[in-house]
């Protein structure tokens, strides 16, 4: 048997908890029947506790599994054991969550009773599965997030344990939302949307809701199982990143509502607009500490690609695979934009004067995603960076958002090249103004590795 | 047994190890000692594949422990400064656990537990819950979890802080049994007159660098050379020639009735050595090695590195 799954089993199954639990919810699932002699409420209240319980506390155990060996001292004996990655991995999401499910599947179980007594059974065959790898995908999203931040080095105090519990929930609202849709939309005046196309096949909403469920609840349960693989000093390569980056464009193709003969650069869209959302958070995920640079330097320098390959940063792939669909993307509207029908579409899609010209606004994207770039690492190479990441992040809504927005207001349209990429007269100005804004930050940023390297004394690495 | 090469450790603006190599023997106990912020824990760390280094290799038994941290673990454990136990487990639990996370086999998995907690001493304890142990039990419990693979080499990081006396010096008696079965130990400590009792290497580190590995005392085989000293009834002018004409002896220092010097051999070599002198006719009162404690070795070494 697994040990960490069986320890965590030992540790929270003890003959008191095992009794209470079923004691305790069936009192008050008896007392919703009791008071109001009605399937339905006793299935809502079943069903409510099942949300509190698997999504509210799963992902805070999920996050505790972790966060309670460090701060207990026990994190690094289970490091220095013999367990392999993946038994670690799935040891803690299960065994960590196992009280948890216990009381949960009590809960679902009357759930399912009283949908079936309500003669609402036929719809447990999807809303159940649902349900599980809802909380599933949450709880598993909970220790991947605890575990970003123990790779970043964070202090996990009871600040980041919150924010990673918080993202957890908000990925299992998804599912609650993708549940809800039909009602949603039939509220909001779009009538009822209970049907998703995905790559022209036809889904009910809840069917689609529980594969996308399932697809991202296997790459959260592979992040973990990297992650994992890291702390346990494992070599890492971004190969897997760099699938879900692939996956992940292609998942947004699938629910593209354009067809084959639409211009393929329209078609295209989507997916550098989920490849451009990936490569910031790919940069904000990792420790961008400049040690890591440093020793990747030194191997790149001496052509060790082994070692290069595991320091590699998460950007690096992002940031190729965004480029190389900004500029595709661009040459094939150059193309398609033949017709003025494609001209006014891309134009509504981009918001933004296209005759500037697509290269430049596609070169303009990749400069503004290195200045970026830039910025983060320039924080992150100070002598002591304090909160880098919220730094960086207010560092960049400062220029796209206040500054932006300011000189878009102020009406100088010309100085509008230096905050919003593919905006000015020319293509000449659009290119122009970030690739200086990069110069600048590159020169910031070589005066500070200089700076750290001096600080360091370095002799010449064997 | 443990090969360490060119090992380079950075913090941001810091380098925590700087190029460090040395070789630890098998079947030996050696003190990392070292100032505060010197780099024994990181060094530890990185011995055990907990953190990896920016260059160099560690290599246990020829096992690069960086690319196999896995396999190296089955034959390593460490104590970090800040370990923990799983309070809400018994003794026999957090064993249990700790021989299956170990990968020890099922047949012999109940004897390991045993084995483990009898060296360590709580086996009377198995069934109370860790969390209701005093310090020192918890520190002996901390080892047996650690050891219970029966690894070939463990890592200690101030084993004995936190504990009193009589603790320190069980736990003194335990490391001495666990070389005896076979194992080697690095054990760093602030504490030299507890790594005094037990340990028979030397490693100093400063700054991140390696100042000095050596041995503390003359094991079996003992070849070393010994920093002697003999004590004349009344001063002799002829002891300093014929202590030069003696093979294996050099730096000899005569101090009127004083006189020191260090011999290259074991007991054997001293046994001669004493007889020729006493048949020289020297008025010897008194013979042996030079009796410098570790405290004192390490605060000359130190100073001398401040020196220079």
């Amino acid at each position: 048997m697994n040990p960490e799954l069986l320890r965590n089993l030992w540790l929270q199954f003890s003959p008191h908890r095992i009794i209470a639990a079923p004691l305790i919810l069936g009192a008050v699932f008896a007392l919703a029947a009791f008071a109001t002699d009605s399937w339905e409420v006793v299935g809502s209240a079943a069903a409510g506790a099942y949300a509190v319980i698997a999504y509210l506390w799963g992902t805070r155990r999920a996050v505790n599994v972790l966060a309670d060996e460090i701060a207990a001292g026990t994190w690094d004996g289970q490091r220095m054991s013999s367990i392999d990655p993946w038994t670690m991995a799935w040891g803690k999401l299960l065994g960590g969550t196992s009280y948890v499910w216990y009381c949960a599947l009590f809960s679902l179980a009357t759930y399912a009773a009283a949908e079936i007594e309500s003669g609402r059974g036929s719809a447990l065959a999807v809303n159940l599965p649902i349900k599980i790898t809802g909380a599933l995908l949450a709880q598993a999203t909970a220790l991947l997030l605890v575990l970003v931040l123990v790779g970043k080095g964070r202090r996990l105090s009871r600040r980041t344990v919150a924010f990673a519990q918080g993202g957890a929930l908000l990925v299992g609202i998804f599912g609650v939302t993708s549940v809800l849709l039909p009602s949603l939309t039939e509220r909001l005046g779009f009538g009822v949307v209970d049907k998703i196309t995905w790559f022209g096949f036809v889904f009910p909403s809840s069917d689609f809701t529980l594969l996308t469920q399932v697809l991202f609840l296997g790459w959260a349960v592979a992040a973990v199982y990297r992650l994992m693989a890291g702390e346990l000093q494992v070599r890492q390569q971004p190969w897997v990143w760099l699938s879900f980056t692939l996956f992940l464009i292609l998942y947004d193709q699938g629910l593209l509502v354009l067809g084959r003969n639409d211009a393929l650069s329209l078609r295209l869209l989507p997916a550098l607009l989920a490849a451009i959302p990936l490569y910031y958070l790919a940069l904000f995920a990792q420790s961008n500490d400049i040690i890591r640079y440093r020793w990747l330097s030194h191997h790149l320098r001496r052509a060790n690609w082994r070692n290069v390959f595991s320091l590699l940063p998460l950007w690096v792939p992002s940031l190729l695979v965004a480029a190389a669909l900004s500029i595709v993307v661009a040459m094939l509207a150059k193309s398609d934009m033949q017709s003025l029908a494609d001209v006014e579409r891309v134009a509504r899609i981009w918001d933004a004067p296209m005759p500037s010209g697509n290269l430049a606004t596609a070169i303009a994207l990749i400069l503004f995603m290195l200045r970026d770039l830039g910025i983060v690492l320039l924080i992150n190479f100070a002598k002591r960076p304090q909160a880098s990441d919220l730094a960086a992040i207010l560092y960049l809504i400062v220029l796209y958002g206040i500054c932006g927005g300011l000189v878009a207001a102020a009406g100088a349209t010309s100085l509008l090249p230096l905050f919003w990429p593919g905006v000015g007269r020319s293509a000449s100005v659009v290119v122009l103004a970030p690739f200086i804004e990069v110069i600048l930050v590159a020169f910031l940023l070589q005066r500070r590795w200089a700076a750290q390297s001096r600080a360091l004394q370095l002799r010449p690495a064997a | 047994m443990i090969q360490v090469e060119h090992l380079i450790f950075d913090y941001p603006g810091h380098r925590a190890l700087d190029d460090v190599s040395f070789t630890i023997a098998p079947q030996t106990i050696t003190a990392l000692v070292g100032p505060n912020g010197a780099g024994k824990t990181t060094l530890l760390r990185c011995l055990v594949a907990l953190d990896r280094p920016g260059a160099g290799r560690v290599l246990l038994e020829e096992l690069d422990v960086h690319e196999a941290p896995r396999e190296a673990h089955k034959r390593m454990a460490f104590l970090p400064d800040f370990f923990g136990v799983y309070d809400d487990l018994t003794v026999r639990q957090c064993l249990g656990y700790r021989a299956r996370a170990h990968d020890v086999p099922r047949e012999r998995r109940r004897a390991a537990v045993e084995r483990a907690a009898e060296r360590l001493g709580v086996a009377d304890r198995l069934k109370d819950y860790a969390g209701t142990l005093s310090r020192g039990l918890k520190q002996r419990l901390a080892i047996a979890q650690a050891i219970i693979h029966e690894p070939r080499v463990a890592l200690l990081d101030e084993p004995a802080a936190g504990l009193d006396p009589e603790a320190r010096y069980s736990l003194a008696a335990v490391f001495r049994e666990l070389r005896a079965d076979g194992m080697t130990l690095i054990v760093s400590s602030h504490i030299l007159a507890e790594l005094e009792d037990y340990s028979t290497h030397l490693l100093a580190i400063r700054d991140g660098r390696i100042v000095d590995l050596r041995a503390l005392q003359q094991i079996e085989t003992g070849e070393a050379t010994v920093s002697m000293q003999l004590l004349l009834v009344i001063p002799d002018q002829r002891i300093a020639a014929i202590l030069a004409n003696i093979a294996g002896v050099s730096d000899v220092n005569v101090d009127t009735q004083i006189v020191r010097f260090n011999l290259a051999g074991g007991a054997r070599v001293q046994h001669a050595l004493l007889k020729r002198l006493i048949d020289e006719g020297l008025p010897i009162a008194e013979f042996g090695p030079v009796q410098t404690s570790l405290q004192d070795s390490y605060l000359a070494l130190m100073r001398k590195q401040a020196a220079s």
